[in-house]
């Protein structure tokens, strides 16, 4: 988009959205009206991406501590400001750091060369060996640095076949593995954790082990059908695959990483037993990895996604603007959303989930629906755990995800062969992910 | 030379004047990556770079390596991605018809102050 488009376009934004702020909505307070006007905002912003994610995460957060102090009693600067240290914010901090010296010192291609050597040539085998390797990786880093690796590794061999249409699978196998992967911890993907802070808000306390045992099945079995599809869909004609990797040699520092690692896991993964939250635990690799000098200044600067903190601040913020404004109850009436039934609630934020995730960030899209699945009323844990499950499950375009962004720049796949996956390919993760919410979330 | 502040210059031996050298790269623990240059002609050390990215001519795979940090939008990774290819080829293209009109008589030290100054 050119730059005067995109200055219209903001323009027209922060007009629509102001004046939002003054329409006499029957029903909903002053404040109630500055919080529809800034989620407004938001959402314009997010959808377009006429501004950076996090620009609009910082603007909102900015922006509710400006409005809604004046207009409501008990809320101060300091209630919005609060989303940039809520826990999940911490844990996210912590967990890029972790990815950080994981990345630094190849600890991801050590890995994925010890899965490799155990898949064999056999092109299938060799496809499911990077796919585990890659979901494994994404549930710990995040997805757009795993999905950089292990392209990187797959490329050599890819341009080899290039005439294969086994290469597509190839291409395609290690983004979906990626966005499928993030499904399994709170710190895999954004949405996970965005989902985390709002029940935890609502006095519903995810553990992360509890996370772990609905998301891991999701991710293991997504695995194996995106494997098994894109085997049908691309079938290889060639009979041995053969990929290289490097011999990363061991050092302290790789020691330090690894058992820093184990343990931050162990603790995240016992905190019922400790009682030490997760949160705390994840200012671990930190501090260790800082101490030490594993990981240097430049390595926080170039390594952690602050941006992305920002932008889910911004999410934060905004949910505890609808509900301290009285808008989530304002729109639950309004819309008659508690006469709904249970499931079609689900399915309603399932749907909305999947269909803009597959268009925009999924962080923005769960920043925008998660406020208001918490206002839902029933069933509150199965909407919002369904709305983040299903964002990461939206894999059908190009742009839909990072890793999908990063493997169709290879130009060597077509959007067509993207999509013809990627739409089976969300249709049985929501399935998966209605069967799981059902059958486990309580 | 061309527009204020875009300057291009070849490397020249400090010693024989030559513009034939050699970039010779090294990783030592601890320190950034640094590009020794040799004149080829005389041998003589011409100058060191320290390296803030490496582009192969495979612009991709580059931009692969140097993925680290996280991203949360698809559509701002695509643009990343074309935008990423076509500057490096449309830069380099750039610069040869520069040194086509004409380098810079300047030492490199002196345009480079030039610039941090502006």
């Amino acid at each position: 988009m050119a730059q005067k488009h995109k200055t219209a376009l903001f323009s027209a934004i922060v007009v629509v959205s102001a004046v939002t702020m003054f329409l006499p909505v029957p029903g909903l307070s002053p404040a109630g009206r500055r919080t529809l006007g800034v989620f407004v905002f938001a959402a314009l912003c997010w959808i377009t991406e006429v501004i950076p994610l996090a620009a609009t995460g910082g603007i909102t957060v900015g922006l509710l501590a400006l409005l809604l102090p004046p207009v409501l009693n008990g809320v101060n600067v300091r209630t919005f400001y609060a989303a940039f240290s809520a826990p999940v914010i911490v844990l996210f901090a912590g967990g890029y750091f972790l990815a950080a010296a994981m990345q630094k010192y190849c600890m991801d291609e050590i890995f994925t060369a010890w899965i490799l050597r155990r898949t064999g040539t056999k092109p299938k085998m060799v496809l499911g060996g990077m796919m585990i390797a890659t979901a494994f990786l994404s549930m710990w880093m995040s997805n757009t640095a795993t999905t950089a690796l292990m392209i990187a590794v797959a490329l050599p061999v890819v341009r080899k076949i290039k005439d294969d249409p086994f290469s597509v699978a190839l291409l395609l196998g290690i983004p979906f593995a990626a966005n499928v992967g993030g499904i399994a911890t709170p710190i895999g993907t954004p949405p996970n954790a965005i989902a985390i802070e709002f029940l935890a808000d609502a006095g519903k306390k995810i553990s992360f082990g509890q996370w772990f045992m609905w998301g891991f099945p999701i991710t293991l079995v997504m695995t194996i059908i995106i494997w098994y599809i894109l085997g049908i869909l691309f079938p290889p004609k060639i009979k041995e695959i053969k990929l290289e990797t490097r011999d990363i040699k061991f050092t302290t520092n790789h020691k330090i990483v690894a058992i820093t690692f184990v343990i931050t896991a162990i603790l995240w993964f016992t905190e019922k037993l400790h009682g030490v939250p997760t949160s705390l635990v994840a200012m671990l690799p930190p501090a260790v990895f800082l101490i030490t000098g594993v990981l240097t200044r430049e390595d926080i600067k170039t390594s952690v996604g602050w941006d992305i903190l920002i932008l889910v601040a911004g999410g934060i913020a905004l949910g505890t603007a609808m509900k301290v404004s009285g808008l989530s109850e304002w729109i639950l009436t309004t819309f008659h959303l508690k006469a709904l039934s249970p499931v079609v609630v689900i399915l309603l934020f399932g749907i909305l989930s999947l269909a803009l995730s597959s268009f925009m960030s999924h962080t923005a899209a769960t920043n925008l629906l998660i406020p208001l699945a918490i206002s839902v009323g029933t069933s509150v844990t199965q909407v919002v755990v369904m709305t983040a499950l299903v964002s990461s499950c939206a894999m059908i375009f190009p742009v839909s995800t990072p890793p999908n962004a990063i493997a169709y720049g290879s130009g060597m796949i077509k959007s067509s062969d993207m999509s013809k996956a990627g739409v089976v390919i969300a249709l049985i993760g929501f399935i998966l992910d209605y069967a799981v919410v059902q059958l486990l979330v309580r | 030379m061309a527009n204020k502040f875009s300057y291009v210059r070849l490397e020249h031996c400090p010693k024989c004047g030559s513009t034939e050298c050699e970039n010779i790269f090294a990783l030592f623990p601890g320190k950034p990556v640094q590009v020794y240059v040799r004149c080829k002609k005389c041998g003589s050390f011409v100058a060191r770079y320290t390296l803030l990215r490496y582009t192969s001519d495979k612009p991709y795979e580059s931009l692969l390596k140097a993925i680290r940090c996280p991203r949360s939008s698809g559509r701002q990774m695509v643009h990343e991605l074309e935008a990423f290819s076509e500057e490096v080829e449309a830069d380099f293209k750039r610069v040869l018809e520069m040194l086509e009109v004409g380098e810079d008589e300047r030492k490199i030290e002196e345009i480079i102050a030039e610039r941090n100054g502006e």
